[in-house]
């Protein structure tokens, strides 16, 4: 006979809400399938109490399948590393960072990045086209993607198309899937340019920051020419959305938040709204800003802080008609390039790092080096860099998030800034009471203090 | 190729197609020649429409189209399949090329994504909300209630009815009294907005005070209750701009004042007033339906020449106040 209990990866609303039937419901998300549903006010003080005899066999059946439940005997945590290390480890799965330019036309206080300029050198673009194409030779990979990264990665849309263009080609012809995406500060976008990284480079995403209303985002977002950017870049990204002009390119409105910006988030999101930044390809994705090795003590926005005034934010996102990412839905495989021995970062002058926050970094750019391009063989993964011990660490308890019942949907977020004594915890630890209550709401059910 | 559409005679209740939808929840019938064991094919089903929906679904078509003999393209939100059905029937049976294309959701976005890229056709939008539509394009709103066929369909009544009140307001100076104030609109000439039902006119001049108290609606993507009547929306107007908002929703106030003062959507464009009595209130979906019922509707939009961001340049916004009869 087998005990069943409730799986420490389950986390249950603590508000109840009225669904369209008139059952009073809580939501719940059962975060090593990454799944949301919602139970029964009995299902609900069973799963509380512990008391799982209370659910009958059907219920329990379900909870079962969703993994919301599990055998006592269990070792969940075993199991979520397992996947996670599985994840990391898959040669199918080949990520490259690659960042064209070592350059920033803007030069935002918050940044850690330090950024140089220096001449395309045709040699190490030539290197880098030709790791990514043994990658996708090999038959061990199933799928390939790119991440252009920079500096602002838009500073080299020749090479980018480059590059893209051999990476395309040679995936077609080897027909397997290759996608790309790319954070940039927007300032260069104009419609032919994302219709070129839409249409040659299979752009799949795009993260465009946009820090505030037009005064603060051209204060914060500052380019070095002194010239603002905020009306080019909504004007550009409104034409986009309008004309779905780039279908396949979901549109990803960054906002780093600190207490300098932090009370125009509101303005902000209605200047989304009435720009037209709204529809299913386009979401508004909050971020507190973080350390990047500098210190940004002094504008950061206290974690919880954060997180109470993020659900309001969203909220409202919502009225305005602004898409936003709910809880993750799919179960990371691994926590970033640095715990994957098959993901990697390639910088301009060839050298091959792990972590994406090492190469523009001082002193990073130069401890964190794994290895060069000329070192490389072929698709040969990269030498095991800082962080991949990562799940080892969560494992034995050196990190705190092998007790996080989001440890399967988050992966630890950043293992440097934890090495760092920093906790880089995604708001929804916090908030995650809080985003329930929007998934409940986008449901159609009605808290049922409001009857 | 059709010479026009039929406009007379004894309706045809063509069949659906295989390509045509069928609204959810309707089961497809096994077909007579399968044998017993066999799996049917499916053949969608439609509900039928009532003798008056197919004199409303010709006289549409008859309007839209009449005998230009132009190709059809019906853009239709996921809750309009069933109205878009029929007129795709009935305009395939007068012989006019006619595309289907559904909005991926019951959102403005999908609608307007839908909408994109049809040269050369007449293009009707079977949607509920407000949609930036691209140029030629025609909407057949409905509301929860209310189905767009019933709705569009050309009345002589309502025709009659809309154009005795163009002529009575015309000329003199529109004065709107409403719950907080009274607003005095000086206006070009009324022109009726059959079959709708509404009567239009250009504001050349707006001053006082226009408590929106019937609903809002905003050509964007918004996704908020738009009935007014709990969080009336107070507009102070002078010289034919505004000067102020307020509102007690605090979301709605934001982006009303931000978009009035920021984005420069603050120059009253055009007042419309609705003449019909449907049964029920003001819908909750932001649409132009709710401009129909009576009631006074102001339409804010930016200047051309004053545009705050070429994103922003179009916005619209239509907010309703009620009447108790029509002026």
């Amino acid at each position: 006979m087998t005990t069943l209990v409730r799986s420490r990866y389950l986390l249950v609303s603590p508000h109840a809400y009225r669904d369209q039937d008139g059952r009073t419901v809580r939501m719940a998300y059962a975060t090593r399938q990454a799944k949301l549903f919602t139970v029964d006010e009995d299902t609900a003080a069973a799963l509380s109490s512990g008391d799982l005899a209370r659910i009958d066999e059907p219920g329990l059946a379900r909870l079962r399948s969703l993994q919301a439940v599990v055998d006592a005997g269990e070792d969940e945590l075993a199991g979520v590393l397992g996947g996670y290390r599985s994840g990391s480890t898959d040669p199918g799965a080949r990520g490259f960072t690659i960042m064209p330019t070592s350059y920033c036309n803007m030069a935002c206080d918050y940044c850690g990045q330090e950024h140089y300029k220096a001449a395309v050198d045709e040699r190490k673009v030539e290197r880098t086209t030709a790791r990514v194409l043994a990658a996708i030779a090999d038959p061990g990979t199933r799928g390939v993607s790119v991440t252009w990264f920079g500096g602002e990665p838009l500073l080299a849309l020749r090479v980018i198309r480059q590059m893209s263009h051999a990476f395309v080609a040679a995936a077609d012809a080897a027909d397997k899937p290759y996608s790309a995406r790319m954070p940039t500060n927007g300032s260069l976008l104009t419609a032919r340019t994302l219709r070129v990284l839409h249409d040659e480079c299979r752009l799949t995403a795009l993260e465009v920051t946009i820090d505030g209303p037009e005064k603060l985002h051209d204060q914060r977002r500052v380019k070095r020419n002194g010239i603002g950017s905020f009306h080019r870049t909504m004007a550009v990204l409104g034409q986009a959305v309008r004309d779905g002009s780039v279908p396949r390119t979901r549109i990803s409105i960054r906002v780093n938040v600190d207490i300098g910006n932090e009370d125009a988030v509101d303005d902000l999101l209605v200047d989304l709204a009435c720009c037209g930044l709204s529809g299913s390809s386009v979401e508004v994705n909050l971020m507190p800003v973080h350390s990047w090795g500098n210190d940004v003590s002094a504008v950061e926005v206290e974690a919880r802080r954060f997180a109470a005034r993020e659900i309001d934010w969203l909220r409202r996102a919502r009225q305005l008609g602004l898409g936003f990412a709910a809880p993750p839905t799919v179960v990371r495989r691994t926590t970033c390039r640095a715990t994957s021995a098959y993901g990697e970062i390639i910088d301009s002058a060839g050298r091959v790092y792990s972590c994406s926050e090492h190469p523009l970094v001082p002193g990073a750019r130069d401890t964190g080096v794994v290895a060069t391009l000329a070192d490389l063989a072929g698709s040969a993964p990269r030498p095991t860099g800082s962080y991949d011990d990562w799940y080892d660490q969560v494992g034995d308890s050196r990190q705190q998030c092998g007790r996080c019942p989001l440890l399967p949907v988050c992966g630890g977020a950043c293992p440097k800034l934890w090495r760092e004594g920093h906790v880089p915890c995604p708001s929804m630890r916090h908030n995650w009471a809080g985003r329930l209550d929007l998934e409940a709401e986008r449901r159609g059910l009605r808290p049922v203090e409001a009857g | 190729m059709t010479a026009g559409l039929r406009t007379s005679g004894p309706a045809r209740a063509p069949g659906p197609r295989q390509d045509q939808p069928a609204p959810p929840g309707q089961l497809a019938s096994p077909s007579p020649l399968a044998s017993p064991g066999q799996l049917a094919p499916m053949r969608p089903r439609v509900a039928r429409p009532t003798p008056a929906q197919r004199a409303a679904v010709r006289a549409i078509l008859r309007e839209r189209i009449g005998a230009t003999g132009q190709a059809l393209c019906l853009v239709y939100a996921p809750n309009r399949r069933t109205e878009a059905t029929w007129l795709c029937a009935y305009a395939r049976a007068a012989g006019v090329a006619t595309q289907l294309r559904p909005a991926a959701a019951a959102t403005a976005a999908a609608v307007e994504l839908a909408c994109g890229g049809v040269p050369g056709a007449t293009v009707l939008v079977l949607a509920d909300m407000t949609v930036r539509m691209p140029a030629g394009a025609h909407q057949l709103a409905g509301t929860d209630t209310h189905s767009p066929v019933d709705l569009w369909a050309p009345a002589e009544l309502l025709e009659a009815e809309a154009l005795a009140a163009a002529r009575r307001l015309g000329g003199a100076p529109l004065t709107v009294p409403t719950g907080g104030g009274e607003a005095t609109f000086a206006t070009g000439p009324f022109t009726p907005g059959t079959p709708l039902g509404t009567v239009t006119a250009d504001v050349t001049g707006a001053d006082g005070v226009f408590v929106a108290d019937a609903a809002v609606a905003v050509n964007r993507a918004v996704a908020w209750d738009a009935r007014l009547a709990r969080r009336p929306v107070t507009l102070r107007l002078a010289a034919g701009t505004v000067t102020a908002v307020e509102c007690p929703d605090p979301v709605l106030a934001r982006f009303l004042t931000r978009a009035v003062h920021t984005h420069n959507a603050n120059r009253a464009g055009s007042v419309s007033v609705g003449l019909r009595r449907l049964p029920g209130g003001f819908s909750p979906v932001a649409g132009p339906v709710n401009a129909a019922r009576v009631g006074v509707t102001l339409r804010l939009g930016v200047p051309p020449d004053r545009p705050y961001n070429a994103a922003s340049a179009d916005l619209r916004i239509d907010v309703t106040a009620t009447l108790q009869e029509v002026p």
